[in-house]
């Protein structure tokens, strides 16, 4: 899997780069609209995270570059420009996410393997852990076969953990992924813990293996090793 | 006091002194010069008569006695007298009363015998002359100060107009609407001069005021790259194997830190685009229905405190309002009120056109009512909340003319948003 970078600031463009290159993705790094117009117009990407305030050019014309070459790739936008507007033409052009700066690795990584799913995909795949298998067209989730009633949120939850297997997830990356944007305002986290508890504790009835592991207040991790 | 009353007291008081001074001294004036006029008329009186009496013969002791007005009468001795003039009250047979005389005495030697002679002058005419005089003058202040009331009034409509339409101008003025404040060119100087400092005076509020706006927005936009790099980096950070104890703690603490940061930044930007009016998509929003979507994502918290819910959001209730605002104002209000709620408290909720209102139970908050709704106000600092949800819902209503109230009553804390007209 490649995935492009198109981001002016070095050291966040970086910290993606490494986040996502832990989980196994190729990346490649644009910090100007020069270089990310020559990569795109050179080379076949999988995903493309594109910043729209690039100091040579706006990120949304590369979108319609992209776009015009009829390639089946993935696209979101990362911006620190929260404007409805830019949003919505963003999300008009073709960009298939939108995420807000600042924002948290795990949660773009949840997002780009949930965009890669539906772009190469077609959606229509089933995520498969050990015991664990989610149909994600009819989101339901099996263990060990046997179906699992999770609210939606609990069911959100739960991709999420997926998509950062083995990784610290913040109480505050949770949060944003369970409640979107509105997390921001709650600015308060003491809810998660409701949330995580009971997934864990529906996910254990059906035998599942205890994945979910408590990090010292910070947040948890979904340990694939299980305990 | 008006302006207007205190000049008129002030022109009343000394026009009523020089009045008063101009009225005493007028009456001397004229009465002098009256008495003199008499004295005048007599002493000619006098030498006719004396010229008369030379060329007639007179017996010797005669007294010539005419209306009390003439009278000669011999003297024996022999003395000489000037002319004297004198003021007698005497009593007149016509009026049958009293009245004031003006009189001349003189001695005259005729034909070897000295007579005296008086004539009387009556001042009735002379003092109604000095009443009429006295007359006029009190009907001319009563005029004139009748006349200053109704010309000062005018004076004061026409001319204070242009002043109350400034200072109404003044206070009725608002950058978000209008930063211009627009004051009519004055033909008063004074008042030309007061527009003049108005008018620089906003104009350098309004500078400050888009300075300040921009150096927030830049300063909250700027800060998020550096937000976004920090908090990528203790993610990063957060992945490495083998911590102890000890340094996920530290980790721990630096994420907080950031992510309140984080949080704060985004509420204030929040808070500036509301007051910026950046979201003008306006929908027709059912707030009851969003009530209860939101209800339901909460319910996990409303277990776990174990609360008693009772809601009336049957009855759809439509505001043209923006759909992430109302969200956001709806998801704050119970967030708000699960937060601050008692294990086993009640939380209520009732929406009606006129409406909203929220409950829940939990002892009175220590920050003072009036402060409920300002930013960074919380009871407990070392709480998580950033003590900015109530300014955000506040923030929100101000947008949409709403009105909200707190109030603490049966130990229920009670938020209503009234949507007023809208």
């Amino acid at each position: 899997m490649k995935i492009l970078i198109i981001e002016d600031e070095k050291a966040l463009s970086e910290s993606i780069s490494q986040y996502l290159g832990d989980e196994g993705y190729h990346c490649e790094q644009a910090l100007d609209y020069q270089t990310a117009s020559f990569k795109i117009n050179t080379y076949e990407y999988d995903c493309v995270l594109v910043d729209i305030n690039l100091p040579d050019g706006n990120g949304l014309n590369i979108i319609r570059e992209l776009k015009q070459k009829k390639l089946k790739s993935g696209i979101i936008i990362i911006s620190a420009r929260n404007s409805i507007d830019d949003r919505i033409e963003g999300l008009d052009i073709g960009a298939d996410d939108y995420l807000v700066k600042p924002f948290n690795l795990s949660e773009l990584n949840s997002r780009i393997k949930s965009v890669i799913r539906r772009v190469l995909f077609s959606g229509s795949s089933e995520i498969t852990f050990n015991e664990i298998r989610i149909d994600t067209d009819a989101i339901q989730v099996y263990v060990n076969d046997q179906l699992v009633n999770l609210t939606k949120k609990e069911y959100d939850l739960l991709i999420f953990f997926l998509s950062n297997k083995n990784r610290v997830l913040t109480k505050e990356s949770i949060g944003e992924n369970v409640w979107g944007d509105y997390a921001d305002t709650l600015s308060s986290f003491d809810f998660i813990y409701t949330h995580i508890k009971n997934l864990k504790r529906k996910l254990m009835d059906k035998g599942c293996a205890d994945y979910l592991e408590n990090m010292y207040g910070v947040g948890y991790k979904f340990n694939a090793a299980g305990e | 006091m008006k302006l207007l009353t205190k000049t008129s007291l002030i022109i009343l008081t000394v026009a009523l002194f020089i009045f008063f001074l101009g009225g005493v001294a007028f009456y001397k004036v004229t009465k002098t010069m009256i008495v003199n006029q008499v004295d005048k008329e007599l002493q000619i009186q006098m030498q006719n008569i004396i010229s008369e009496l030379n060329s007639t013969e007179l017996p010797k002791n005669a007294v010539f006695v005419t209306e009390n007005k003439i009278s000669i009468a011999p003297v024996q001795h022999d003395f000489h007298v000037d002319q004297t003039f004198r003021d007698t009250i005497l009593f007149d047979q016509v009026q049958q009363r009293n009245i004031l005389y003006r009189q001349i005495e003189h001695h005259a030697f005729i034909g070897n015998q000295n007579y005296d002679i008086v004539i009387s002058q009556s001042m009735l005419e002379a003092e109604s002359l000095v009443e009429q005089v006295v007359l006029t003058m009190t009907m001319m202040l009563l005029t004139l100060i009748v006349a200053m009331y109704f010309l000062n009034n005018y004076i004061f409509k026409k001319i204070w107009d242009e002043f109350f339409f400034s200072i109404n101008r003044v206070q009725n003025f608002n950058f978000k609407d209008d930063p211009n404040l627009d004051l009519p060119v004055s033909e008063v100087e004074e008042f030309q001069a007061m527009n003049d400092v108005f008018e620089k005076l906003t104009e350098r509020i309004n500078r400050d005021y888009l300075n300040l706006k921009e150096f927030t927005e830049n300063a909250s936009h700027e800060i998020q790259t550096p937000l976004s790099i920090m908090r990528a980096k203790i993610e990063l950070l957060l992945q490495e194997p083998n911590y102890s104890k000890k340094q996920i703690e530290l980790i721990s603490a630096l994420n907080d830190s950031v992510s309140r940061l984080s949080n704060i930044n985004k509420v204030l930007t929040l808070l500036t685009r509301i007051e910026n009016n950046q979201f003008p998509e306006i929908s027709n929003v059912d707030l009851s229905e969003r009530s209860k979507y939101h209800l339901e994502n909460f319910e996990e918290m409303i277990n776990e405190k174990d609360l008693k819910v009772e809601v009336e959001l049957d009855v759809p209730v439509k505001k043209e309002i923006n759909n992430a605002l109302a969200d956001i104002l709806i998801i704050n209000l119970m967030k708000n009120a699960i937060r601050h709620n008692i294990q086993g408290g009640e939380l209520k909720i009732s929406l009606s056109e006129t409406k909203f209102v929220i409950s829940n139970s939990g002892p009175k908050p220590e920050i003072p009512e009036d402060q409920l709704f300002d930013r960074f106000v919380h009871g407990n600092q070392s709480s998580e909340s950033l003590g900015l949800g109530l300014a955000l819902v506040k923030k929100i209503c101000e947008l949409y003319g709403f009105s909200i109230q707190y109030r603490y009553e049966d130990n229920l804390n009670m938020i209503t948003i009234n949507f007023g007209q809208n």
